[in-house]
């Protein structure tokens, strides 16, 4: 991995298009600024983590979707 | 073309028919064609069902349908998709119990609406319909939301 020292207000830039501005540095927070083209996302790690265990675990659905139809029913008719 | 579902079957697909996400969902950047398909009997419900892998499938929820109150101008802002584009919640059933299904409000997964409502179309050969995994960052939506109230609460 490559490591860089910045200061406040000092950038990197990712390729042509992306740029990462050190914003501040408080403790042992770093707020960055990042600006990116369209189809470019950026998320949190975390997540970006998250999110993605929970779309593998949910393409994994099994079972008889006729269960559901009683369940929205039911749902509905309390309301 | 055809696409083999190992939960719905064969489907046969027009390009125009297809939904196309350019760099894939979150996670899973080859999960890039799929077909919406809907559940017999359950109008809130829709197969994702992606082309690249028979069991490669989401359960979509029309989630304006069943929480109007969704941010969905935001989700369809992020996507960039147009004010047309429809916002489906994914929903998860945890080992096949329908009473434990939850909803991924954070990451809605918005999709351009048929050509007949887009001019974008006309301007592009590419038939198939754009869509984009999109995450709400702002309003505390959560990653498992209940669908059904549990039994024994009410």
């Amino acid at each position: 991995m490559l490591v860089l020292a910045r200061k406040v207000g000092e950038k990197l830039r990712v390729g042509d298009e992306i740029e990462i501005v050190v914003v501040e540095v408080r403790g042992d927070v770093v707020r960055l600024g990042i600006s990116a083209p369209r189809g470019v996302f950026i998320y949190r790690e975390e997540i970006y983590a998250a999110i993605q265990a929970e779309n593998v675990s949910a393409s994994r659905i099994q079972g008889d979707l006729s269960q559901m139809k009683n369940m929205f029913t039911r749902e509905r008719g309390e309301e | 073309m055809i696409i083999n579902s190992t939960r719905i079957g064969i489907i046969e697909v027009q390009e125009q028919e297809l939904v196309h996400f350019p760099s894939g969902v979150v996670g899973l950047t080859d999960w890039q064609n799929a077909v919406v398909v809907p559940v017999p009997d359950l109008p809130l419900l829709n197969w994702l069902q992606f082309a690249h892998d028979p069991s490669a499938a989401f359960l979509l929820l029309d989630v304006q349908a069943l929480y109007p109150d969704y941010r969905l101008e935001f989700a369809r802002e992020q996507a960039q998709l147009g004010q047309d584009a429809k916002v489906y919640t994914i929903v998860k059933v945890p080992n096949g119990d329908f009473t434990q299904a939850t909803t991924n409000l954070m990451a809605p997964i918005v999709i351009e609406p048929p050509a007949s409502f887009s001019d974008k179309r006309q301007e592009t050969s590419d038939p198939r319909r754009l869509a984009q995994q999109v995450i709400l960052h702002d309003f505390n939506y959560p990653l498992r939301h209940p669908l059904f109230v549990e039994e024994a609460a009410c």
